[in-house]
């Protein structure tokens, strides 16, 4: 028993120090790095490469990859993404997070290349010494984790209680503006909470290096299990978070003692510990009415008195941003009639090239745009749940791989027409959408993100690993029925799907429901105001998601001939957001691009160019989800409208030919807004003067008019 | 000064003839603070009623406890005769009570014309919060009947110039007005409006004052109205109530309350 219970000791540590840091730096800064994983495991492969490859010694490594490697890393970052993080919405970081997640190690894997380390030294030297602990073995390596855990908890404790740091942090977390006020630069302290998080976040790396290997997918695996001791300490208790983390280990050694060793289920039912946690705690706060962010992320004071430099950084949207809590996000979009037009000349041509994709191309190409069209289906889940709803789901890939799991199974073991089994599939996932809708749908953005978060998890671990489903991890194969056997019909057929269904969308956007959305997202608070039933929109609109990611994901297994459920792993749906979100989640047009661009530009690096660079287009999504911090619509998205606002202006150069039509428009608006104040009277504007209010107007306008311009 | 009866109010029902909207025995508590405290207070038919105070007086937790934003330690409010103390928001809302906000709450990326069609139709054709879904109701134009009372609207709040602009991007003050039309788009019973003069210059003041006289006039629509502006306040209200420090200290016409000592002092001070 003293060994289960050392192991979850240790296990619990990792934890512990993984939830602390997380808990600090989400109580420090407002942002919940879901990035931490990743960045754990750049460092302790940087370590690996120096002290491995490059012979380097422990001490020389370690100081160097944690102490001063880590906390540059952690610089960079702060400088170019996270102070700009602070006061966005939630959905906002989670995705940034996310982004930075899936681009760090597919950049790993380019830097330092992409063999597979199985066994990876930590801190103690090799051979790694055991030590008798009651009758235990116990190696060196599990002894410094148990240390640093130690050792960290009693300085952190001192640091925070005792220190000026551990004051100015603590002031960071009441108030930015009002520690601006007493002369401390909140910038400086934010930074350093960065630093010192993913020095952390990198010696959480080395440690569990010899326990999981070097595996990017390990790590974020072993710290989203760490946020269950986070949710336990809602979000930024640190002490709570580290017991939670401690406990959770022990609780999982426990286990591990009491089930069958030769079981299947042990290994799932032991991995989904963390997540059965989360998920409980999540349902009892919400019953006890604590899933509140009140405390941590703030007040109206630092809103109302945020620095200039800092809205800039934030970009234009935020001009128009409500007084609600919610914050120009990727959900929000403006739209005007020569932006309407506009933006269905570019899909007509977007229509138009991808209808000609599959008879263009040849051999591998058409099935590698089939592909890219069932992804599109699949992704047009984000479009509604994310575009149009504005929630964090992220077991979308979950649904999709249900709708794969249970068409192959009604298919191969039932002898159901596979069309139909998908559509029934759907049907059966869509009830689920609609239960977590239900349960959810009075949390808040970031916890709704947790709580699906770990539902796809405990699916993967619970679902998924079914060999009903797994068939000896060879999955169930399914056949194609003749009329779509051949990959150009198919193709043609998936487009069909995905036309019918992003028509659905667009209805669906112009429709009272949809005008009822933008209300949603813009202000909760005045949409229930008004009478808009929220609960039971949201609950529908996650439910219909549900459905259209079953489909998506039926049809990618029927594409691909065989459903396999880790090809829906989790972890790979942080990487659908990623894409979806970089080439714009309010666009059906977006999910298709997305959708093709997930399979394309991997098969593009794959044959064209060499091995060493095969993970870029990986960077290239993540950093797009990245920017979404500064390109709420999606980096591609807003490139993608400039391009169409030219092609605009040559199509309908009346529009934009002459001067005198906006100088029209200008004066238009002025007499309207004269209207308002009473013709004749002096104007007072919000600023206060005649010009102040004019310079309004016109600036009003403005903001209008280049924002179409974009469009 | 306590508040006093209305006339024909049955004091044992907490409901009387002449008010729409009644809330007694309002008492809210933020942990150890005391916001509201007993608090009675009445929107009579027709009439547009004022509720002022200083800063930190109880004004907007008052409002958001009528609305059902605010749970009520004790207390009741009854709304067209009917208890709603335990309805929620949006179905208060429905009930015919409608709200505006200090900080104008646009829903970005809606037209000034989205705006009232969207709240002309949770009034008048609600089931198309689900038809439109499935008869193609997104790509369809609105009704006549539809554009004319959202028309009508636009006209008098004279918004006819920005009607197609994205209400997100107007001035403050046109962004009032469209508060004021998406909250009577629903055709409300009662409007209850806060803070609609902060931000506003003194000529805007004066505008959204005439608007508001117009549309209890033309459209029977009871007011009430949160406010730091004394002048207007008493320039346009048939009653007001006055609160301080989560009490009613004077209720009473406005020339009433303009000579009333409890409100100079607690507006002004002991001296």
């Amino acid at each position: 028993m003293i060994q289960y219970i050392i192991a979850g000791l240790v296990l619990g540590s990792v934890y512990a120090i993984s939830a602390s840091t997380l808990a600090l730096t989400y109580k420090a800064t407002g942002v919940l790095n879901f990035a931490f994983g990743a960045l754990a495991y750049l460092v302790a492969r940087f370590y690996y490469y120096l002290h491995t490859q490059h012979n380097w010694g422990i001490v020389e490594a370690s100081l160097f990859a944690i102490v001063v490697a880590a906390p540059i890393m952690g610089f960079v970052l702060w400088a170019i993404l996270f102070r700009t993080l602070r006061l966005a919405s939630p959905l906002i970081k989670v995705v940034a997070t996310i982004g930075l997640s899936v681009a760090i190690p597919a950049l790993a894997a380019i830097i330092f290349g992409n063999s597979v380390i199985l066994s990876a030294p930590g801190l103690s030297p090799q051979p790694v010494r055991v030590f008798d602990v009651f009758g235990t073995g116990v190696s060196l390596d599990q002894i410094f984790v148990l240390g640093f855990v130690a050792v960290l908890s009693g300085v952190g404790y001192i640091v925070f209680k005792f220190s000026d740091v551990g004051l100015r942090v603590r002031a960071l977390v009441d108030s930015p503006a009002l520690m601006s006020l007493s002369g401390s630069s909140p910038g400086i302290v934010s930074a350093g909470v960065w630093m010192a998080t993913t020095m952390l976040a990198g010696l959480v790396g080395v440690l569990v290096a010899p326990v999981i290997g070097l595996d990017s997918t390990d790590y974020t695996s072993l710290v989203i299990a760490a946020f269950a001791a986070v949710v336990v300490a809602q979000l930024s208790n640190v002490g709570i978070a580290g017991l939670a983390g401690i406990v959770l280990g022990v609780a999982n050694g426990i286990a591990v003692r009491y089930l069958p060793p030769s079981s299947t289920l042990t290994p799932a039912i032991t991995s989904s510990i963390p997540f059965g946690v989360m998920v409980i705690a999540l349902l009892y706060f919400q019953w006890r009415n604590k899933l509140s962010f009140a405390s941590v992320t703030s007040g109206a004071l630092d809103r109302a008195i945020r620095p200039a430099a800092t809205t800039a950084a934030l970009g234009t949207a935020e001009r128009t941003e409500q007084s609600d809590d919610k914050r120009v996000d990727p959900t929000t979009r403006r739209s005007s009639s020569s932006g309407t037009n506009r933006r269905l000349v570019g899909t007509g041509i977007i229509m138009a090239v991808v209808l000609l994709l599959p008879v263009v191309l040849g051999g591998l190409w058409v099935g590698v745009v089939a592909d890219g069209f069932c992804f599109g289906i699949a992704f047009l889940s984000y479009t509604l749940v994310t575009g149009e709803g504005g929630m964090i789901w992220l077991c979308e890939i979950t649904f999709a791989g249900m709708g794969a799991a249970f068409s192959a199974y009604l298919a191969g073991t039932d002898h159901w027409p596979i069309l139909l089994a998908i559509v029934v599939s759907a049907l059966v996932v869509a009830p689920v959408g609609l239960l977590i809708g239900l349960v959810t749908v009075r949390m808040g953005d970031l916890y709704v993100a947790l709580i699906t978060l770990s539902f796809g998890f405990l699916m993967d671990t619970l679902l998924f690993t079914q060999n009903v489903f797994l068939n000896f991890d060879s999955g169930v194969a399914i056949t194609r029925p003749g009329f779509i056997a051949g990959n150009r019909a198919f193709s043609y057929f998936v487009l069909a799907v995905f036309v019918v269904l992003a028509l659905f969308i667009a209805n669906l956007r112009r429709s009272t429901v949809g005008m009822g959305f933008h209300g949603i997202r813009s202000s909760e608070t005045a949409s229930r105001t008004m009478g808009l039933p929220l609960v039971w929109m949201k609950v529908l609109l996650a439910g219909f998601a549900a459905f259209v990611a079953a489909i998506g994901g039926g049809l990618l297994a029927l594409y691909a001939g065989v459903s396999l459920p880790p090809a829906y792993a989790t972890l790979g749906g942080l990487v659908w957001l990623a894409v979806v979100v970089t080439l714009g989640v309010r666009s059906t047009m977006g999910a298709l691009l997305a959708g093709l661009a997930f399979t394309v530009m991997p098969t593009v690096f794959q044959i064209y160019l060499p091995s060493s660079l095969a993970e870029v287009p990986t960077v290239l999504f993540g950093l797009g989800a990245v920017m979404v911090a500064r390109n709420p619509e999606g980096v591609v998205s807003v490139y993608a409208r400039q391009l169409l606002s030219l092609l605009g202006k040559l199509v309908d150069r009346d529009h934009y030919r002459a001067p005198a039509v906006a100088a029209t428009n200008s004066v238009t608006l002025i007499e309207t807004t004269e209207l308002i104040k009473g013709e004749g009277t002096p104007k007072h504007g919000l600023n206060g003067g005649d010009s102040g209010a004019s310079q309004q107007v016109v600036f009003g306008k403005g903001v209008a008019a280049s924002e179409t311009d974009v469009q | 000064m306590t508040v006093s009866s209305a006339p024909g109010v049955h004091a044992d029902r907490g409901v009387l003839d002449e008010a729409i909207l009644r809330a007694s025995g309002i008492t809210v508590r933020f942990g150890g603070v005391l916001a509201l405290e007993k608090v009675d207070i009445h929107v009579d038919k027709g009439k547009i009623v004022g509720l002022v105070g200083p800063n930190g007086a109880g004004k907007s937790t008052l409002f958001n406890a009528l609305t059902g934003l605010q749970a009520l330690r004790e207390g009741a409010v009854w709304f067209k005769d009917r208890d709603v103390t335990n309805d929620r928001v949006h179905n208060r809302a429905k009930a015919g009570m409608a709200r505006t906000f200090q900080h104008p709450q646009m829903f970005v990326g809606l037209t000034v014309r989205q705006h009232l069609i969207m709240a002309d139709r949770l009034r008048h054709q609600r089931r198309r919060l689900w038809t439109d879904l499935f008869n193609g109701g997104g790509f369809r134009k609105s009704d006549s009947s539809e554009l004319e009372r959202v028309d009508a609207l636009i006209e008098l709040l004279r918004l006819k110039g920005v009607a197609d602009e994205q209400a997100s991007s107007l001035p403050i003050g046109a962004t009032r007005l469209v508060e004021v039309g998406r909250a009577l788009a629903s055709e409300p019973d009662v409007l209850l409006l806060d803070e609609p003069s902060a931000g506003l210059g003194p000529t805007e003041t004066v505008q959204l004052a005439d608007a508001l006289i117009s549309v209890m006039s033309e459209r029977a629509v009871s007011m009430l109205l949160v406010e730091h502006d004394l002048d207007m306040v008493l320039g346009i209200s048939h009653q007001v109530f006055v609160l301080d420090f989560g009490h009613i200290i004077a209720t009473g016409t406005p020339t009433f309350i303009r000579n009333d000592e409890a409100v100079k002092k607690a507006y002004l001070g002991d001296e």
